[in-house]
């Protein structure tokens, strides 16, 4: 009998991999004739999208050679090759992604333009790091995931605290608590914030689009509209179009590390309570107060926005749990349990063929959450959602941002 | 009464409009709320000059406050439990796309319906896939609504389709998992455009096309870089989806990719095709996933271990014993301490 949707058992469980220390392993037992095996063996690489980010994170990578750079904006090509560099220009990722010598790519590119190049380059057989946010909607992280585990490749996402937690006594003590269901986390509530900038509601000059830019394909997936330059380059960050400010943009940075220490890089919140000046604007991103998100076990994660000076109120909270919280059988319990692995780097993870400590499935996850705050802002409404079958739950206007169709010839 | 720098001349907000305008956006959803339902009792006049109020060009600063009303009237009307309202806000705004607006007025307008529109939307919508320029916000208006009526309008719309409205149509009769539309696809499938070509093999394997499984392996063997990429993953698509319903075509489907795969030598491949067999055949899978934690390649080795700690999991209770030496297996054929652990945990009950 067939399995039906095999790839919704995430078995990593939010721990990804390691043993302490990597051992050079003989290449006829690792396979692969020319691919990056040991630490100092050199990983080729390429940059798609090329505006700010580029290969900012790739140093994760270790020994590594650039041998390409793509993107649709050619003035942004000749900004990232110097003279004399042997570096091959790309426009089409597309065509990048068909070169046999190319082992990782890094996607430094508008998160609307995130998902496609990331399930390709999977297709592909590339190993990716991608920048934060990694998705622009939830259907999008849930195709990712499902495309690195099927192509076995290895990804990391652009943002590395998790790392530092996960090696603090306090945090892995409270990740064993929740992961192993030694207690709920009732009044536990963890807390950050996120930058607030907003877009230009108002876009009223027709502008021509530069020489230097495919217009068309920088929208890729994209609904079409007019062209403006505040839409594009750094400032689409503020366009629901292509980003979800500042709350998916700064707000990965902390719940992604959040998301480790509280065991929930497997599952999504169940409710999702904004507070936020309403009606939010339909094309350009505005303030927000703050989002409360409950996991199912209880435990709260509050992203704050500071917009409209409305603090969320609430008593001095628990922070996180600690064997203070358990009975005699509960410690007894925690001492028995292992420990979480050690995070693999993306460098030793791509070398060794394991998953990496920010691995496409937590990504999703920090991109769902973050995405869900985000429609509870627009429809200035409490909604509950399902994380095994990843829906909004008795809301179908809601459950129209979890999927939103692509503009052709793209699709999930 | 409120006025509104615009360009060169002010713009002056009906008074009926202008004392709502000031109050949106509000800092509490209460206030707000307020402000729509007063404009929803105005009824379909109301919205009309909503609209009127937006204005034909894409972001114009007179147009903001009503963009911000009427798009707040949407999501409003639209939540749960408000069918009255929703029919009233969205029969307007449908019966709005087929005037002399504006082209980008109206694609506003889809963007809207996108959020509130239903079956009864369709038929309007629908007539904008003759135009350029709107048929694609039609078409992704249609889509969010999905649904029989809207798989029919673009069944009826392929055949005639030309250019870049015929790779949107036909994506969207994938999406929508249109059967009916099966033969077209199979034919596009062999297209002189690319765009056409992989549009064809999403739509094949999304249906998903039995009849398609031949022409889709064949597709993925004789193409190559991108395409051969796109048509693999399509095959593989059309085999998960066949394997929902237990198709036996499925199972065909996976060996055409890791046949081509194990000859190409290409891992990933290997590791997609061997991942999709486990999801389409279950127990029937086991052995195969058992020899491949055994390969020599590690990129195929570490896979195989991460899909056998899952399909583990999904055979627990009706194949305990299956799944028992699949987990021992994985805790000596790879060395990913997080893959390890797990099957451990799950060998002790633990999880």
């Amino acid at each position: 009998m067939a399995i039906h949707r095999i790839t919704r058992r995430t078995f990593l469980g939010g721990a990804a991999a390691t043993a302490a220390t990597v051992s050079i392993v003989p290449s006829h037992v690792l396979g692969g004739p020319g691919r990056p095996t040991s630490p100092s063996d050199t990983v080729t690489y390429a940059t798609i999208g090329n505006g700010r980010r580029a290969d900012s994170g790739i140093g994760c990578l270790g020994a590594r050679k650039k041998i390409a750079v793509c993107d649709v904006d050619v003035k942004h090509l000749s900004n990232r090759v110097k003279k004399g560099e042997k570096i091959d220009t790309y426009t089409d990722y597309r065509k990048l992604l068909e070169r046999k010598d190319l082992d990782v790519v890094a996607i430094g590119t508008p998160p609307h333009w995130h998902a496609l190049p990331c399930i390709h380059a999977a297709q592909a057989g590339k190993d990716v790091f991608c920048e934060k946010p990694m998705t622009k909607f939830i259907a999008e992280g849930r195709a990712v995931a499902d495309a690195v585990e099927r192509y076995g490749v290895v990804f990391q996402i652009g943002t590395f605290k998790r790392f530092g937690n996960a090696g603090k006594k306090d945090h892995v003590i409270n990740h064993k608590i929740l992961k192993y269901g030694l207690a709920r986390a009732d009044g536990v509530v963890a807390t950050t914030g996120a930058r607030n900038r907003t877009g230009k509601q108002a876009l009223p000059k027709q502008e021509p689009i530069p020489e230097s830019l495919d217009y068309d394909f920088w929208l890729g997936p994209a609904p079409y509209k007019p062209y403006n330059s505040a839409r594009v380059h750094y400032s689409n960050r503020f366009y629901w179009d292509y980003e979800g400010g500042d709350l998916t943009n700064f707000g990965a940075h902390s719940f992604d590390p959040f998301q480790w220490s509280y065991a929930k890089d497997d599952t999504s919140p169940v409710k999702i309570r904004p507070k936020a000046p309403w009606p939010q604007h339909p094309d350009a991103v505005c303030q927000f107060s703050w989002v409360e998100l409950t996991y199912a076990d209880g435990l709260r994660v509050i992203v704050t926005g500071g917009g409209a000076k409305a603090p969320y109120d609430r008593e001095k909270p628990k922070s996180m749990l600690s064997e203070k919280d358990l009975d005699e059988a509960g410690r007894k319990k925690l001492a028995e349990l292992p420990d979480p692995p050690k995070l693999v780097t993306f460098g030793e993870a791509v070398r060794t063929r394991q998953q990496a400590g920010g691995n496409a499935e937590s990504s999703h996850r920090v991109s769902t959450a973050l995405n869900l705050a985000n429609i509870a802002i627009r429809l200035g409404r409490e909604l509950k959602y399902d994380p095994v079958a990843e829906q909004i739950v008795g809301d179908e206007e809601a459950n129209r941002f979890v999927n939103i169709p692509m503009r052709a010839p793209w699709h999930l | 009464m409120a006025k509104k720098k615009d360009d060169k001349a002010e713009v002056a907000y009906p008074p009926e409009f202008a004392e709502l305008f000031e109050k949106i956006p509000a800092k509490d959803v209460d206030t707000a709320v307020a402000v729509c339902k007063k404009l929803i009792a105005g009824g379909p006049a109301t919205i009309k000059k909503l609209i009127d109020l937006v204005g034909p060009e894409f972001g114009l600063e007179s147009g903001v406050k009503p963009k911000f009303a009427l798009h707040g009237v949407v999501v409003y009307a639209a939540r749960p439990g408000a069918p009255a309202e929703r029919k009233m806000v969205a029969e307007t705004l449908a019966a709005e796309l087929a005037g002399g607006r504006s082209k980008e007025a109206k694609a506003f307008l889809c963007r809207q319906l996108q959020l509130c529109g239903r079956a009864e939307e369709v038929p309007a919508l629908a007539k904008l896939l003759a135009d350029d320029r709107l048929c694609e916000p039609a078409t992704q208006a249609m889509l969010a609504i999905g649904g029989p009526e809207a798989a029919g309008a673009f069944r009826k719309a392929l055949p005639s389709a030309p250019g870049k409205r015929k790779v949107t149509i036909l994506k969207a009769a994938g999406r929508l998992a249109d059967k009916p539309s099966a033969a077209v696809a199979r034919k596009a499938a062999g297209d002189a455009e690319r765009d056409v070509r992989l549009v064809a093999y999403y739509a094949l394997g999304n249906m998903p096309d039995a009849e398609a499984v031949d022409l889709m392996v064949g597709a993925a063997g004789k193409t190559e870089g991108f395409e051969h990429q796109r048509a693999v993953a399509e095959t593989l698509r059309l085999a998960r989806r066949l394997g929902e319903t237990g198709d036996a075509a499925a199972a065909k489907a996976v060996r055409g990719i890791q046949a081509a795969a194990a000859k190409a030598k290409r891992p990933h491949e290997a590791a997609a095709a061997l991942h999709d067999l486990a999801v389409t055949q279950g127990a029937q899978a086991v052995g195969e996933v058992m020899a491949a934690m055994s390969s020599d390649d590690l990129w195929v080795r570490n896979a195989a271990a991460r899909t056998a700690v899952t399909l583990a999991g999904a055979l627990r209770k009706a194949h305990a014993d299956e799944a028992k030496a699949l987990l021992k297996k994985v805790t000596t054929a790879t060395q990913e301490g997080a893959v390890v652990q797990q099957a451990e945990l799950m060998l002790a009950g633990t999880i």
